[in-house]
């Protein structure tokens, strides 16, 4: 049978800026602000070099990453990513939109993650 | 001649009246209307489309000549219909920047006749006027140039290939840039390459829409295309058979978590049409595209007959569109054309590109 579920639009950026060299904003098409530090960013990539393609187990020890990190360069990929280029010269991961939300650090978002967690497992949809 | 003068302002109010259905906005304030002359009481005007193969343009000619006509001191009331494909407001930027719309044509599985609405939807819109390009990207079975009825030379000037063009439609193969005669195992850097060379090499010129023909299913193809390009929308084919639709859902996801927009699904080989009376007899599970587009609230393009002279045409390399254009079945891919151009055009006027913008501290 048809099921719809999961095929719901994304919620998708409307408005994208980096702030000086260390900031990243995003204004979601739902309202939400979310703002991002590069030295969190970086330590949250996703690419082969940091995360361990087999085990899914990070590679990158997130203290190795200085806090004053900056963004030399960052472009969209397509229209769904974006791909960053690092002061510590990384820039093989891409960020997704939809990683990208899920990544928002404010307290609203931290908070609904936790409760989240604490209901149980959500494996399968953080995978999606 | 007694009387009220009309003036352009008088003009302008009354086609304030006239609303494009798909966009929901009047004519006047879309910026539709141009050349607008008074002369001697007679109004002329042209109508400048979103695209020339426009659904309701003869609907919105009227309802513009009729509005006019209603005023006071106007004798005549002349309408041309215009149409100017807006491009993707991504593309402009990008190194396709000749090409307004790239369309994607997906589906979940082979053999569901996605190449044949490719072909025939390329020909229906290039009869409307538009100029259309065909990127043949299904590498696991190009089938592009032999529906066109053209065995492709690549033919290279100045360090860019010239496309084929047939039936006033341009198009390339992905299979031409694989070395070796031997069946191939596309690897995904391979694949990237190909269609990175189709995207930037080719010499495609101005083009409204670039229909790209994908593999089926989900694969490095898609990912490479909605990495290098900004892709106006996808269109999702599928038949009545109730497993392609499902397997659909995986494609139609793929196309949602790469951010592009799905502009809509056709249902092909959807009823047969008798041979001798040319009553339609339905197909057991036909109408599932129809239901699961209301479901997931994504457009339903339309339905395409299974009709033998569709395959007999694209045998013999000149599409049914163009080989009897007043048949069901041309009549069925021109109609679904004309519902996707409006699609297309709904999504570039509601959707803003995404930009990065540069703020100082
Ligand atoms: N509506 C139709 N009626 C009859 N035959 C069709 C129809 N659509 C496609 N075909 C035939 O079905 C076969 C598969 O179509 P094709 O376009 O190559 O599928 P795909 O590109 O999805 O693999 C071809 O022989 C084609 O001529
Ligand atoms: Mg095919
Ligand atoms: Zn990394
Ligand atoms: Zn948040």
């Amino acid at each position: 049978m048809i099921t719809p579920s999961g095929t719901e639009s994304p919620v998708r950026p409307s408005a994208i800026k980096k702030i000086g060299a260390a900031e990243i904003q995003i204004l979601w098409s739902d309202g939400h602000l979310s703002t991002y530090r590069a030295s969190y960013l970086r330590r949250h990539c996703r690419c082969a070099l940091c995360v361990d393609e087999l085990t899914g187990r990070p590679r990158l020890v997130p203290e190795t990453i200085p806090e004053d990190l900056t963004i030399l360069s960052v472009e969209l990929v397509g229209q769904y990513a974006l791909h960053f280029q690092w002061s510590d010269g990384h820039s093989t991961g891409i960020y997704p939109f939809a990683q990208l939300r899920a990544l928002c650090p404010c307290e609203h978002c931290a908070n609904a993650l936790r409760e989240d967690r604490s209901k149980g497992p959500r494996d399968a949809a953080a995978r999606e | 001649m007694f009387g009220k003068k009309v003036s352009e302002g008088d003009v302008l109010r009354a086609l304030r009246q006239v609303v494009d259905p798909d966009l929901h906005q009047d004519i006047v304030s879309l910026g539709f209307i141009k050349n607008l002359k008074i002369e001697d009481s007679v109004v002329s005007f042209d109508i400048n489309l979103t695209t020339p193969a426009c659904p309701v343009k003869e609907r919105m000619r009227e309802e513009a000549r009729r509005a006019v006509a209603q005023l006071e001191g106007v004798r005549e009331v002349r309408v041309n219909l215009t149409a100017e494909v807006r491009p993707h407001a991504a593309l402009d930027r990008s190194a396709l920047a000749s090409v307004r719309n790239i369309v994607a044509i997906g589906s979940g599985k082979g053999g569901v006749g996605k190449s044949t609405v490719a072909v025939n939807l390329a020909a229906a819109l290039r009869m409307s006027g538009a100029r259309i390009g065909l990127l043949d990207a299904d590498i696991y079975g190009p089938a592009i140039p032999l529906m066109l009825g053209h065995r492709q030379q690549v033919e290279i000037r100045e360090n860019r290939i010239l496309p084929a063009e047939h039936h006033g439609l341009r198009f390339i193969s992905m299979g031409l840039f694989v070395p070796g005669d031997k069946p191939l195992i596309w690897r995904g850097p391979m694949a990237h390459k190909a269609l990175q060379q189709c995207l930037f090499d080719v010499e495609w010129g101005e083009l409204d829409y670039l229909l790209v023909d994908l593999p089926p299913g989900t694969g490095d193809v898609h990912l490479t295309l909605a990495q290098s390009v900004p892709v106006t929308g996808a269109v999702i084919v599928s038949t009545p058979q109730d497993v392609g639709l499902v397997i659909s859902m995986k494609t139609l996801r793929m196309f949602q978590q790469t951010n592009i927009p799905i502009l809509g699904i056709i249902e092909n080989m959807s009823y047969y049409i008798c041979s001798h009376c040319g009553a339609r007899e339905e197909i057991f599970g036909h109408g599932g595209a129809r239901h699961a587009s209301e479901a997931l609230g994504v457009p339903f393009l339309g339905e395409i007959p299974i009709d033998t002279r569709i395959r007999r045409q694209a045998d013999t390399g000149v599409p049914i569109v163009l080989a009897d254009p007043s048949s069901p079945a041309a009549t069925a891919y021109r109609e679904i054309a004309e519902r996707l151009a409006a699609q297309i055009s709904i999504v570039n006027y509601r959707i803003a590109p995404l930009r990065i913008e540069e703020v100082s501290m």
